[in-house]
Order: C-alpha cells, then sequence, then structure tokens
C-alpha cells in the first residue's frame, strides 16, 4: 500500500495505566490497526505520560506490565510516530529521561497542527 | 475539530485537556453528558468558558442539561443549546475528538 493511501490516524492517551482499562484497550486497538498498515502515531497527554514511566514493575499488581509493550509496537507494527507532550511531562516531573522508549516529545503547539492532519483522533 | 467533552469538570481534566487543544477559529466545543456541569453560572468553569466562547463556538446538548436539572436561564453566556438533530450536524461537519 503507498503512503497516499494510508489513513492517517492518531491514538490520544490521556490517562495513567492500571488505574482503568483504557490503556489495555488502546494497546489492543493499536496492534489491530497495526494489521491493517494504517499510518499510526500515538499522543501521551495528561496523565497518560505515566503510560512510557521507567521502571515499571507490576509483578505484585497479577497485571502485565504494558509499558514494555510500546517499543515492540514501533518495531513491529510500524507505529509512525509516538508523541508526549512536553508540557504534560514537565507539570509532572518528568523528561525525556524518565520515559523508557524512544519517543518524540513535542509542545503542544506542534502536536495540535499534528492532530489537525488526522483523518481520525482515537481517543483513550 | 469538534471537541466532545463527557466529563464533569470537576472530576475530571477532560475539560482543562480539551481547552489546551482548542485552537483555530473553526474549533467548536460541545459539553454531553456529565460535561454539561461546567455550564453553570456563577460555578468554578464559567469564566474558562466565557473567555472560550470568545472565540470559539460552544454548545451544550438539550437532553443532558434537562436531565440534569440545569434551567436555560442557568446557563453562562454566549453558550448555545443544541439538541441531538444539532448534535450530528455537528459531527458530520467536523472531526470530532472526545475528551472523555
Amino acid at each position: 500500500m503507498s503512503e497516499q493511501e494510508k489513513t492517517k490516524v492518531m491514538f490520544v492517551c490521556r490517562t495513567a495505566p492500571y488505574g482503568t482499562v483504557y490503556e489495555q484497550e488502546a494497546i489492543e486497538a493499536m496492534v489491530m490497526f497495526g494489521a491493517y498498515e494504517q499510518d499510526i502515531s500515538v499522543s501521551f497527554i495528561g496523565d497518560g505520560v505515566f503510560s512510557l514511566k521507567k521502571g515499571q514493575d507490576t509483578s505484585l499488581l497479577g497485571k502485565k506490565n504494558f509499558s514494555m509493550t510500546y517499543p515492540i509496537l514501533i518495531d513491529d507494527f510500524e507505529i509512525s510516530h509516538i508523541y508526549v507532550e512536553k508540557e504534560s511531562l514537565e507539570e509532572r516531573g518528568m523528561s525525556g529521561e524518565d520515559l523508557m522508549t524512544e519517543v518524540e516529545i513535542v509542545d503542544r503547539n506542534l502536536l495540535k497542527q499534528k492532530m489537525n492532519e488526522m483523518k481520525a483522533l482515537l481517543p483513550f | 475539530m469538534l471537541h466532545i467533552i463527557k466529563k464533569s469538570p470537576y472530576e475530571s481534566s477532560a475539560l482543562n485537556d480539551a481547552v489546551n487543544y482548542i485552537g483555530q477559529n473553526d474549533d467548536i466545543v460541545l459539553l454531553v453528558e456529565d460535561g454539561v456541569y461546567a455550564v453553570k453560572k456563577g460555578g468554578k468553569f464559567e469564566e474558562l468558558l466565557r473567555n472560550l466562547a470568545q472565540k470559539n463556538s460552544v454548545y451544550c446538548l438539550l437532553a443532558d442539561i434537562k436531565a440534569r436539572g440545569i434551567q436555560e436561564s442557568e446557563i453562562a453566556e454566549n453558550i448555545k443549546v443544541i439538541d441531538y438533530k444539532g448534535f450530528v450536524e455537528k459531527v458530520v461537519e467536523h472531526n470530532p475528538m472526545t475528551w472523555s
């Protein structure tokens, strides 16, 4: 499929992991979309930025550590961009060094522009 | 873009997060479900919505304000009320993003 035919979609992740099922549902949907070779971006804003924090250990919680999924999504499911909003990181005392995978840290204005380029926004 | 806000601003960051992403004048805002609690005159979010309504159209859904006992006279200035038909029209005209 050529680049022109791909539909640009962006997952917008606004919730922290584990407290709700949103992140799990988002990842399942990302895998599904990945199989259809769409042009997928994922953005993390607000409490969503906690999903990418390094050093998550869910063994005591008895839940799967979802953060391990993102590097695989990038490599094997061809997610084109992972954006993390700079302002949300800063508000939470975090920076790129706190994140467990290579991401693009962008400011709100740039992310707003990216959102406007999308055919569909998928909020989680 | 059409920004649909579904959660009460008193318990969720939905409205505040949306405000950060409401840009151009053709971006519009629609408050539905518990999101409509933001419209109340004298409430904490009246000023925020008044400022927003100066450059973007702000709507709330009739069925949701009625269900929650909010009278039209209690709605902050410049917030428009629309029905389900109007809601559908806005969704057709704009690319929607839901803040829940």
